[in-house]
């Protein structure tokens, strides 16, 4: 795409978007309601694993498009920690344009169909919409960029287009090879924009399967596993090479990635190692980490362990935590049939720092919400076996630094309840074990690098994502990996045009 | 690559088979374990490496029957390419001249500790080993484990391996354990060790996902820690390991 075929795009001052813009007067266009996203019915989807949301229409969407008012200073780009060209893409649907929309998205993300199913936009673009000061609902960008990624693969798919073919990454760097750690979605983000700038990118994944969380972590009701494996075919299509089963730092070592010639390491391992709450009964059987609970769901419904058949029928389960995992742990226990399906989180309902799409499909499914209530001991039957958990109530106090109300305990407030399975999803801890032991980690695991760049203290290498967040967000180890590949490609630049032939 | 270039059939229930992978062949310690899964509809399984050799790029793992691999023993065959591997996992032994030492391991729980044996008499120690619950099934495991063992001890039972273990500990000075095999039998041998003094690691063999430290399955409590046998393991001080919590946990997960 030329500088000026790209403008013309993204540009709002391009004279086919000033003449979308007077086509429809404003009060027309806010007087349009926000299209809802059509759903499965509750009754038939805990029945299955299918997708919630069944995603816009074209005509829903361009319905929906026609409502964005192409601010001159847009908030929603302000809040996406990317900086999608959001009112350009949405102008692009408007006009029918799909696969000029995808152009534009692609400029910024790699991962749209992936974002637009799982990012808090209700916290990031769609908090700075224009129609929120109006008090009505924003633009549903969310679900826009999702159509977009989702109309244009099934047209590729329709037409069997090769990708492959359409795209021609500069060779200018094509000598250079660059080693990227993980295949989640930062190292997929870092991966495929590197690519594009002409560098020989190979993709090292610890696991069987490429996506890191987005395939083991996010079930297939949020995050069909299609749609991961066609955004990790588009950074394929980029002359990106992935090598599974390789665990770097462990069976393959770090020394070994400069030995093959890698040039440049970018680590996004990702947090994934439970974390626990340290209290009484946490190793009884019954009780599971998030992770494991979800990747015997997600990847290993064939697989028989034992005793461990998924099937919760009749079964009561207690999910601790009420983030995006908690949300994707409890419905996942509806769907396995289970009775009682329960959040336990210490905060109240507002605290709930999930997704809210994720709460309110909860809520259909028939998930109990033990809000400002705190596990404090799980308890063992004669056998041995988990039956309940005591749970201590809290109350909410004064805000804390985050802004959310402190809970307190209300003292000698302890309810106990049965429960045959419990799942903790109170968070995550950077993966082990580091690339080595010369990288610099903060006190808890995480990787210190510098936040402009991603660079960390060693030499070519530089990380993103969960393993210097902490458990974070797709977007977020997105944006990571884009800014690396951006800081990592310029300083390589840099010594090439210090270069001189002698 | 990951190819299978050998199966030794000891027994209808017992084969040991040579696996094609240079990576694995080269950089594997005693003590580490690799993943495998053998078809894409079986589970990804940890498995002991037995035996490497560099040069072929080959290494070694024993498989019986049982073990959720019933058919599979039998449909193997060399020249099958395996869906996935990945290794060596795990921390490896710590390899020296301890002087005099003591490898137990109970039937099919043996096998781990087969390549101790090997790597310990290879550096000088003199080794007693006690092969407990002995059946025509594993007469492999004793003459895998007969040529590098000072004297080779049978018993016929978890209770027998213990009392074995006592009397040897009774007649002469013994410098370090080395156990494997049912947890029961392992806690038993740990208190016995404990109250004599001797250092003593345990080799757990535990349920996994992923081995790469995600599912926390094969989480066990060392010294009042939180360990995953996949990163930390699979070989624990066998005095600071909490067997009576690993027993309960093990019950569901077998």
């Amino acid at each position: 795409m030329t500088q000026q075929e790209e403008s013309n795009l993204v540009s709002r001052d391009a004279q086919w978007r000033e003449e979308l813009r007077k086509s429809i007067p404003t009060k027309e266009r806010t007087a349009l309601p926000r299209v809802k996203m059509p759903e499965l019915e509750e009754s038939y989807r805990i029945k299955c694993d299918d997708e919630v949301n069944q995603g816009l229409s074209i005509q829903q969407a361009v319905l929906e498009a026609r409502r964005c008012l192409d601010c001159p200073d847009p908030g929603c780009m302000k809040g996406c920690p990317v900086s999608n060209h959001i009112p350009a893409f949405i102008k692009n649907i408007e006009r029918h344009r799909f696969a000029e929309a995808l152009e534009v998205l692609s400029l910024t993300t790699v991962l749209p169909a992936v974002c637009g199913r799982v990012c808090p936009q209700e916290k990031q673009c769609e908090a700075g919409c224009v129609y929120n000061k109006m008090k009505k609902p924003p633009v549903a960008i969310g679900n826009l960029e999702r159509f977009v990624a989702d109309f244009n693969r099934e047209v590729n798919r329709h037409d069997h287009i090769d990708e492959s073919r359409q795209t021609t990454p500069v060779p200018f760097f094509g000598g250079i090879k660059i080693a990227v750690v993980g295949s989640g979605p930062s190292g997929l983000a870092f991966a495929g924009d590197m690519a594009k700038r002409g560098y020989d990118v190979t993709v090292f994944e610890a696991l069987d399967r490429l996506g890191g969380v987005l395939k083991y972590g996010i079930p297939e009701f949020c995050l069909p596993k299609d749609v991961v494996n066609a955004e990790i075919a588009r950074v394929a299509n980029l002359g990106v090479k992935f090598e599974k089963n390789c665990f770097v730092g462990t069976t393959l070592p770090y020394e070994d990635l400069h030995a093959r010639g890698f040039k440049g390491i970018y680590v996004a391992t990702g947090a994934g190692k439970p974390r626990f709450m340290g209290i009484k009964g946490e190793n009884l059987p019954g009780v599971m980490t998030a992770n494991e609970y979800l990747i015997r769901y997600n990847l290993a419904h064939h697989e028989i362990y034992g005793q461990n058949v998924m099937s919760l029928k009749r079964r009561r389960v207690a999910v601790i935590g009420a983030g995006n995992t908690a949300m994707d742990a409890v419905r996942a226990a509806r769907r396995l049939g289970a009775e009682r399906a329960m959040i336990i989180y210490r905060r109240g309902q507002d605290e709930i720092p999930a997704r809210a799409e994720e709460v309110r499909h909860a809520q259909e499914e028939g998930v109990e919400f033990l809000t400002l209530h705190n596990p404090v001991e799980y308890i063992a039957d004669d056998k041995g076996m988990l039956c309940g958990v005591k749970l201590q109530k809290m109350r909410l106090g004064e805000p804390d630094e985050s802004g959310r109300r402190t809970p307190e305990e209300i003292p000698g407030a302890i309810e106990e309840i049965e429960i045959d399975l419990a799942v903790v999803c109170v968070g995550y801890l950077p993966n082990p074990p580091a690339l080595t032991e010369d990288i610099e980690l903060t006190r808890k695991g995480m990787i210190v690098v510098d936040a402009e760049s991603g660079k960390s203290k060693m030499p070519s290498v530089y990380a993103g994502g969960d393993i210097v967040r902490g458990a974070s967000t797709v977007i977020l180890a997105m944006g990571d990996g884009r800014r690396a590949a951006k800081a990592m490609s310029e300083a390589f630049e840099k010594i090439i045009s210090n270069t001189t032939l002698t | 690559m990951n190819r299978i270039k050998q199966i030794i059939r000891h027994s209808a229930h017992t084969a040991e088979v040579v696996i094609e992978s240079a990576s694995v062949a080269t950089s594997a310690r005693p003590g580490h374990f690799v993943m495998i899964r053998f078809s894409e509809d079986l589970p990804r399984i940890p498995f002991t490496i037995i035996a490497t050799d560099p040069e072929n790029s080959t290494f070694t793992i024993l498989i019986h029957k049982g073990e959720r691999l019933t058919h599979l023993i039998d449909s193997l065959e060399p020249g099958r390419e395996l869906p996935n591997l990945l290794g060596p996992l795990g921390q490896a032994f710590e390899v020296k001249n301890y002087g005099t030492v003591i490898c137990i391991g109970d039937g099919v729980g043996f096998v781990p500790v087969l390549p101790i044996i090997k790597a310990l008499k290879s550096v000088g120690c003199r080794v007693i080993t006690v092969l407990s619950e002995f059946t025509e099934q594993n007469t492999c495991l004793r003459s895998m484990a007969e040529p590098y063992s000072d004297q080779l001890l049978h018993s016929a039972s978890v209770d027998e391996a213990v009392e074995r273990v006592r009397s040897v500990i009774d007649s002469e000075p013994v410098n370090l354990v080395v156990m494997t095999g049912p947890t029961d039998m392992m806690k038993m041998i740990a208190d016995t060790t404990r109250l004599r003094g001797i250092p003593s690691r345990c080799i757990l063999n535990m349920i996994m996902l992923d081995g790469v430290g995600i599912c926390g399955i094969c989480r066990v409590m060392v010294d009042g820690k939180r360990k995953l046998t996949c990163i930390d393991g699979p070989t624990f001080d066998a005095h600071l390991v909490d067997f009576e919590q690993l027993l309960n946990r093990q019950r569901n997960y077998v």
